[in-house]
């Protein structure tokens, strides 16, 4: 019996490993933020022309590499591309990574994934991504989506700054895009803020030391004393670990009875 | 023997408690089903001296620091719901009135006197009134540190309820009690401020005092304790009123015996009483406020019968989609039921159930019902209690889905921890199920393997779900 519980052990702790490793490991952290739900497809914001989308964020760990946002074309014909840049502020003129997507590549309400080498140092860092339409035709737009004039995202405004060109107006009247509402419980906060967030993820790929202080930094944070302690989550776990183990253990070498 | 029973015990009780901090800690305040309400409820009762009324409610101020704690844990945001903010002023509520800070943008109600048994409630607020100068957050912790010592209280009922039935084979107590300790939704909802925390520990006690009564004879102890844990379970939530016929059944079965009754006219019996059962809660939902005024007391008949079309493709697509959301919010649908487990391991649930549920029939055929067996391998005290814990399962799944019947809507929901009331029979069925499958060579085996496929979900649900979602 002591061959089962010490296989099972090295079983448990190889899968524990690896998925801490799948997880919060170097090569693919599983630590991601979502913004996006039901109450950010609420409205959708078309980028026409000149038209452009930022969105300020706050990043919670380091390796920041991946930014995803959710489209619908306005109709399945157009060619027209999206540059997203990301930056340190709305206002900044250099971009830290930018990104060039063809409309052809883009699934309607599905995340379309922007990629950029990992920032290592990202953690509590504040990042702003702009989205523009690049089309040579002011006519050719796709919709981003976002929140209805609802302030869901706390660490960041976005702002939206219409297309100035000038529009063949039968043509817009006719390709008025009819927003999609996922889930029928979206309720308006009485007394909404008149502002709005664009849908967003963001996913980190950072080394493992620094994704994990950032992790336990985050479980301790406002939190009453022990709680507040980032080694009383190390003491929880290594104690479960310890005590799950002779739990293990006893149960393996209990003589049990007849089998029903 | 001796020695062996409070090892595990022990270390079943260092367990629980160790996971139950765990799951403190992970989840943030309030971010756990109906806990703001129930903060707010027994706030006012203890700090405020006031029932929870609904004027009450209109004209009392809520906690001062219940907006900030609101925000520093971002909860609105985890719940995607929209923050309640005032116009142009983000650093400020709407109101300062629960009752509209907190119900108008989410899915969960007041508790309000009147509607709502205040059992836990009462308990709680003389605590609530001797933390009352603590912060805020620091009165949620300690409360919610009168949770886990609920749940590990139900842990060790469970493990004596288990030992009470199967006195030979502690392998039954250890795998129902570690499946207790081990299913996410359960630490989840019964750490957290709940009267459900409570009804679950009561209705455990009622069964073990029922298993006491079958297995070693009544005695006016376990008369009495299961008596009052009868009682006290229905009055303090109407998801323990399954247990009501779930008693008449035990009086049934047992004077089935003392009468020798034949086996047949049991059986229709007990087939009588599960259909009147089901009939007659829908009806309760039908004409009026269903459970809760049984459990309130207050039963009125408050709007015509109407009997619908119960079979036509709307109302099968309704049940449909209950019993999948049932299913999910029982394995694992997290914070304001709106943190799921990712549908392939929902899938991969269904299919493990599946052949569990398919073992549970196996064993009903085999060993309560005896069938291809040439001699008993359960005592007659051991099948009487197994077939009473059965029909309670059949009760409890009738009390969570009869409103939905009755009221052909969803607005019943009914989130699974409902059921958790039924979690200790529920655990036994599910481990003597799963037993069936393990072949006789591999005996050895089934414990250590239970153990490591509850750890491995469990670990999958904390750091697939949750911990990405709200730490991420």
């Amino acid at each position: 019996m002591n061959r089962i519980w010490l296989f099972l052990l090295i079983v448990i702790l190889l899968i524990t490993g690896y998925l801490a490793y799948h997880f919060y490991g170097n090569q693919s952290s599983g630590l991601h933020g979502t913004y996006y739900s039901s109450r950010y497809s609420t409205a959708a914001y078309t980028l026409t022309g000149n038209a452009q989308i930022s969105q300020e964020f706050k990043a919670h760990y380091p390796g920041l590499d991946r930014v995803d946002l959710f489209f619908q074309h306005q109709s399945d014909d157009q060619d027209g591309s999206l540059i997203f840049q990301l930056k340190n502020s709305c206002t900044s003129e250099q971009s830290i990574a930018q990104v060039v997507v063809d409309y052809a590549e883009i699934v309607d309400t599905q995340p379309q994934p922007f990629r950029f080498p990992p920032l290592n140092d990202s953690a509590n860092h504040l990042y702003c991504f702009i989205v523009l339409n690049q089309s040579p035709d002011p006519e050719v737009s796709i919709s981003i989506y976002g929140s209805n004039y609802i302030d869901t995202y706390p660490d960041g405004q976005a702002d939206y700054k219409v297309n100035t060109l000038t529009l063949d107006e039968a043509s817009i009247e006719a390709e008025t895009f009819q927003h999609r509402t996922w889930l029928p419980l979206i309720q308006r906060a009485p007394g909404a803020l008149e502002t709005f967030d664009v849908g967003f993820n963001v996913y980190y790929h950072g080394p493992v030391d620094t994704t994990l202080a950032a992790l336990l930094s985050r479980l301790a944070a406002n939190k009453p004393f022990p709680f507040d302690r980032a080694g009383f989550y190390i003491f929880l776990l290594v104690l479960y670990l310890v005590i799950f183990g002779l739990l293990v253990r006893a149960a393996s070498r209990l003589r049990q009875g007849p089998k029903l | 023997m001796f020695q062996d029973n409070h090892k595990i015990l022990a270390l079943l009780i260092s367990l629980v408690v160790i996971r139950g901090l765990l799951y403190m800690s992970i989840v943030p305040p309030w971010l756990a089903p109906d806990e703001p309400a129930h903060f707010e409820a027994i706030r006012l009762m203890g700090q405020e001296g006031l029932l929870p009324t609904e004027d009450v409610y209109r004209t009392t101020p809520m906690h001062p620091d219940m907006h900030h704690s609101f925000q520093a844990f971002q909860i609105w945001q985890l719940s995607r719901l929209a923050p309640p903010h005032a116009p142009f002023d983000p650093d400020q509520p709407v109101s300062d009135r629960f009752i509209e800070y907190y119900p108008p943008t989410s899915t969960g109600s007041l508790i309000i006197a009147g509607n709502y048994p205040l059992v836990y409630h009462r308990l709680m607020a003389p605590l609530s009134a001797l933390i009352e100068n603590f912060p805020l957050i620091q009165q949620v912790y300690l409360m919610r540190l009168v949770s886990l010592l609920f749940i590990t209280l139900t842990v060790i009922v469970g493990w004596f309820f288990g030992l009470t039935l199967f006195p030979a084979r502690m392998q039954y107590a250890l795998g129902l009690t570690a499946f207790l300790i081990f299913l996410p939704m359960h630490l989840h909802v019964d750490t957290a401020i709940n009267s459900d925390v409570l009804v679950v520990l009561l209705v455990s006690l009622y069964f073990l005092g029922l298993a006491k009564i079958f297995c070693a004879g009544p005695s006016i102890i376990w008369l009495a304790v299961t008596a009052f844990a009868l009682g006290m379970a229905v009055i303090t939530k109407p998801t323990s009123l399954f247990i009501l016929p779930t008693t008449f059944v035990a009086l049934i079965i047992y004077g089935a015996r003392r009468l020798y009754w034949k086996p047949r006219l049991l059986a229709v019996v007990l087939i009588m009483i599960a259909a009147s059962t089901f009939i007659g809660s829908i009806l309760i939902f039908q004409l009026g406020d269903g459970g809760r005024a049984i459990s309130t007391l207050d039963v009125s008949i408050e709007q015509p019968l109407v009997v619908g079309n119960y079979f036509s493709p709307t109302a099968i697509a309704v049940y449909i989609h209950t019993v999948r959301w049932g299913f999910l919010s029982f394995w694992g649908l997290f914070g304001w039921a709106n943190i799921p487990v990712a549908m392939t391991g929902i899938r991969v649930l269904w299919l493990v159930c599946f052949a569990i549920g398919l073992g549970v029939v196996l064993f009903v055929g085999r060993h309560l019902l005896q069938l291809g067996q040439k001699q008993a391998t359960l005592t007659a005290h051991q099948r009487d209690i197994l077939l009473i814990l059965l029909f309670s399962l059949i009760f409890a799944i009738i009390s969570v889905y009869t409103p939905i019947i009755a009221t052909q809507s969803i607005r019943w929901g009914p989130p699974s921890r409902y059921f958790f009331p039924a979690l200790l029979p529920f655990s036994l069925y599910f481990f003597l199920g799963y037993q069936q499958l393990i072949p006789t060579r591999f005996t050895q085996w089934t414990l250590p393997l239970w153990l490591t496929a509850l750890f491995l979900f469990d670990a999958f649900a904390l750091g697939f779900v949750l911990i990405p979602y709200i730490y991420g």
